[in-house]
């Protein structure tokens, strides 16, 4: 049986499904009989979740026209 | 668009292919350059010099790496280089995350386990959580910090991770482990 902190160890590997068939048995045994674990893997797949709806910033002005700038002068200076 | 279509038009001035190239390619690598330098102007400057760069030598791009991984390793090169780091060390054990603190010599939970609580149907809730996760994404470490915005902000996939950052695919994933770890300590701690 794996221990709740082994368990916990383990939950990215999981996530990505790297644990071997033995380990992969036992953790999901885990997840079956203990209470606050499935809880805990849970909350780290939130924490996934929320993150990847985090927007990006838009790019600074200063940036987009020195870009703009730069583009058509290199693309000329090659024709 | 397929990146040697891209890269094509980009040769050939193509407007719409640059306004594709600033929102899918410059837009998070200035983001992830902001993140990690924690410092607007320095990230202008990092981003902004990497990508005038591929633009001056655009011809020569062989393609042996996606365009993405490519731009993202030579700012995380820099970035590297600038805070005097290298990320290719394995992780140390990880007995120094407080985490496990929280289990007992059995490797029982030693205080009932509190689970996040935020509504989804409430804006706000999910808002805040986003922001606890942004402050907290500003003081894991460096190597901890970059693994967890190019997977899980960015959504990268491991290989290019790896590539980018020149790090194997376990230390990717202990790195992230922790980060991950760490952040939701963080909004437990403050929900």
């Amino acid at each position: 049986m794996l221990s709740c902190k082994k368990f916990a160890e383990l939950i990215t590997e999981y996530f990505e499904g790297k644990l071997t068939l033995k380990t992969r048995i036992l953790f999901e045994l885990h997840l079956r009989m203990c209470k606050g674990c499935p809880q805990y893997l849970e909350d780290l797949r939130k924490v996934i979740l929320l993150s990847r709806k985090i927007k990006r910033e838009e790019l600074p002005e200063k940036i987009t026209a020195k870009l703009i700038s730069s583009f058509s002068k290199i693309s000329l200076e090659k024709m | 668009m397929d990146e040697s279509l891209l890269i094509d038009k980009l040769i050939l001035k193509d407007k719409s292919a640059f306004d594709e190239f600033l929102s899918n390619y410059v837009k998070p690598l200035y983001n992830f350059a902001k993140r990690l330098l924690q410092n607007e102007s320095d990230a202008e400057d990092m981003a902004s010099e990497t990508v005038l760069s591929f633009l001056s030598n655009m011809r020569k791009f062989e393609g042996r790496s996606s365009l993405k991984t490519y731009l993202f390793r030579i700012v995380s090169n820099k970035i590297c280089d600038k805070k005097r780091i290298t990320l290719r060390e394995s992780p140390t054990e990880d007995t120094k995350l407080d985490f496990f603190n929280r289990f007992d010599n059995g490797g029982e939970w030693t205080n009932p386990y509190n689970k996040i609580s935020y509504n989804p149907e409430q804006s706000a809730s999910i808002n805040e959580l986003m922001s606890i996760i942004n402050n907290t994404v500003e003081i894991l470490p460096l190597n901890q910090r970059m693994v967890f915005i190019l997977k899980d902000m960015e959504g990268l996939e491991n290989d290019e991770i790896c590539n980018i950052l020149d790090i194997s695919p376990s230390n990717l994933r202990v790195l992230l482990h922790r980060a991950r770890v760490t952040i939701r300590e963080k909004i437990e701690a403050k929900c």
